[in-house]
């Protein structure tokens, strides 16, 4: 899978993100100490971790949307977060799906998939609204719902949407906020499907956030997991499951994780 | 920087459409339109006879707009020439995209534009809606005075299950930060009162009478106008925005689960506050309304401040006060219900809590100005048949 995404061109592996030293720090509290992480160009790669390690903080870290209290962080060698618009520029470059959808909820379906398309790029209305019209055709939903508010959309929905949104602009990135959380296990399981099927075919890099194993398993190429303010493994599941950590053994190993491993081989 | 993206060009019978560059979004959206035309030009020079291919040899990258737009023009060419035409050299992100985009109809693509017949008439059944809500909204009214009734009735019947503590907070939410504003207002309308009666009164030979007229304005009428057009502002939006958004978060349905009474929880807290806050902010009014006009009489024309307070004991009695604070409760009672009403009808979406929280103080004011009309005519009449 690995080399149908990789785009043409690349013979050198591409640093996408790099987290240098990161600290968070909230009071007393440190969320992060010292965080590294670099993520190379290719695949979907899963950031898995206990509530509280700091994986949403990681987040809105790498989307400019928090300053770091220290180190740096750098997606496609710029620096997101700065207070005079130097983050602007990734915003072409990067979708996010957040965790329920962020629709905005004045706007259309419609509107809400043309907005970046328009804002950003200027895309004249009527090409707009039949790109917006394909994306969300490309993510399974038929044409009718882009007439609908976010208010009138199931949860399932709401994330398709939402991707779709995310997707407006064909991004480099796309970072996913639990995309799984709060679907039912078909829904989850069809919101997989379609992950892998658009990452293939649009050739997209994606960092994702979650706690559903049966998704790590299936979509993920790497994992890396965050625990004690560090990324204390970033490998391929196989060397994750070998790797001798508490947390990670009572994680993947518990009795869901057995199972959804059973499950997989099965398969 | 428009680079070129495509060429056309014809060999003969063969009509070739060649793609160049970075067929992105970025650059799309400025040659699209130009592009689609440009296309159909070709074919009607051409005509059906000729052979069309789409040659993307020369492709350093393409996204999905990039998809799209050759799948449009391939179905273009199939419009035009009855048959699919083939594509050459394409690369490999086109073949997978487009076997996503296989089954996507291109024509349905478009909103339909209601016709001018259906927005006038949209316009007329708006109006319709309107009326309809207006006398729903009166009716509405009496709805929540029952509510509120019963309501006021289960707290006297179980005053040990009334919410003392959220009483006492919204109380100082509604008094304190309140004061201010309300003295401060009412102090520069009683003076502005009192300069013009002023100026006018003498005309008709009743100098004698600034004094007590302006006294009887800001007490009977200015004061509790003010103070309750503020409160509408100030108290009726926050109860409205608070318990919207308590809405909006699912909190109320969680009450209503756990099994505890909205009414007792979040309505009677807030209405009692606001019967005790509502009188002493008048009060307030008052005084400052008449502190403001015997400031101004004492600047402005040298009235001492101890002919001013004798004059207002002579010209005002302390009925006239009470008039004033007799409003209050009905004031008070109206616009925390029409608030707390308001805010239970927000739904899930942030355009609804703006629009409730405006309507919670439209309707406010306008209660406030009605409820005092009334009772200050019931007033007047008494006191003419005494």
């Amino acid at each position: 899978m690995m080399n149908n995404i990789a785009p043409s061109k690349a013979i050198q592996p591409v640093k996408i993100i790099e987290v240098e030293n990161l600290v968070s720090q909230f009071g007393d509290n440190l969320v992060h100490d010292a965080l590294n992480l670099t993520i190379l160009k290719g695949g979907i790669t899963g950031i898995v971790g206990g509530s509280g390690t700091g994986k949403s903080v990681l987040l809105r870290t790498m989307t400019g949307l928090r300053k770091p209290d220290s180190g740096l962080v750098r997606i496609l060698g710029v620096q997101p977060f700065s207070e005079h618009k130097g983050g602007q520029g990734l915003a072409r470059k990067w979708g996010v799906l957040f965790q329920d959808g962020a629709l905005f909820s004045s706007l259309t379906v419609l509107d809400n998939i043309m907005l970046p398309m328009r804002e950003q790029l200027n895309v004249p209305f009527k090409f707009a609204q039949e790109l917006a019209y394909m994306k969300i055709f490309l993510v399974g939903l038929d044409a009718d719902v882009g007439r609908l508010m976010p208010s009138e959309l199931s949860g399932g929905m709401r994330k398709r949407v939402a991707l779709a949104r995310a997707l407006a602009l064909d991004p480099e990135i796309l970072f996913l906020d639990e995309p799984t959380a709060g679907l039912d296990p078909i829904g989850a399981a069809k919101f997989d499907d379609l992950l892998l099927e658009l990452t293939d075919a649009l050739g997209i890099n994606v960092i994702m956030i979650s706690h559903d194993l049966d998704s790590i398993f299936k979509i993920c190429d790497k994992v890396a997991i965050l625990a004690e303010g560090k990324v204390i493994i970033h490998d391929q599941l196989d060397d994750i499951l070998a790797f001798d950590h508490p947390w990670v053994q009572a994680y993947f190993a518990g009795p869901r994780g057995r199972q959804v491993q059973s499950q997989i081989k099965i398969i | 920087m428009n680079k070129i993206l495509y060429k056309i060009h014809a060999e003969g019978q063969r009509l070739n459409l060649q793609l160049t560059g970075r067929w992105r979004l970025v650059g799309l959206a400025k040659i699209e339109t130009k592009l689609v035309r440009d296309v159909k030009q070709a074919f009607h020079k051409f005509g059906p006879d000729c052979e069309f291919y789409i040659d993307g040899s020369g492709l350093d990258s393409v996204d999905t707009s990039g998809v799209y737009l050759i799948m449009k023009i391939q179905q273009l060419a199939k419009q035009y020439f009855g048959k699919i035409q083939a594509y050459q050299n394409m690369p490999r992100e086109f073949e997978s995209l487009s076997i996503k985009l296989k089954n996507f109809d291109f024509k349905q693509h478009h909103i339909a534009v209601p016709s001018i017949l259906m927005q006038i008439m949209e316009v007329f059944g708006n109006l319709g809606k309107a009326v309809t809500g207006t006398l729903n909204s009166i009716g509405e009214i009496f709805l929540l005075l029952g509510m509120f009734m019963v309501g006021f009735w289960d707290m006297i019947t179980r005053p040990w299950q009334f919410r003392y503590t959220s009483m006492i907070h919204h109380l100082q939410n509604m008094t304190i930060p309140a004061l201010v504003i309300v003295a401060a207002v009412s102090f520069m309308v009683g003076a502005v009162l009192t300069e013009q009666a002023a100026v006018r009164l003498p005309g008709f030979g009743a100098e004698e009478l600034v004094v007590s007229f302006i006294g009887m304005t800001t007490t009977r009428e200015t004061s509790i106008l003010l103070t309750g057009m503020l409160v509408a502002g100030r108290s009726s939006s926050s109860i409205t925005a608070e318990i919207g958004s308590m809405r909006m978060n699912e909190e109320i349905d969680a009450m209503k689960v756990i099994g505890l009474d909205v009414m007792r929880f979040l309505v009677m807290p807030r209405a009692m506050a606001m019967l005790i806050a509502l009188p002493i902010l008048t009060f307030v009014a008052i005084v400052a309304g008449l502190v403001g006009s015997a400031v101004l009489l004492n600047l402005r024309y040298g009235m001492s401040i101890n002919v001013f307070i004798e004059r207002i004991y002579t010209g005002l009695e302390i009925s006239d006060i009470g008039t004033a604070l007799i409003k209050t409760p009905f004031i008070a009672v109206a616009l925390v219900m029409v608030a707390c009403y308001e805010g239970m009808k927000v739904r899930s979406s942030a355009s609804s809590l703006g629009y409730h929280t405006t309507v919670s103080v439209v309707k406010g004011l306008f209660l406030v100005i009605i409820i005092d009309s009334v009772i200050a005519i019931y007033f007047t009449q008494l006191n003419r048949l005494g």
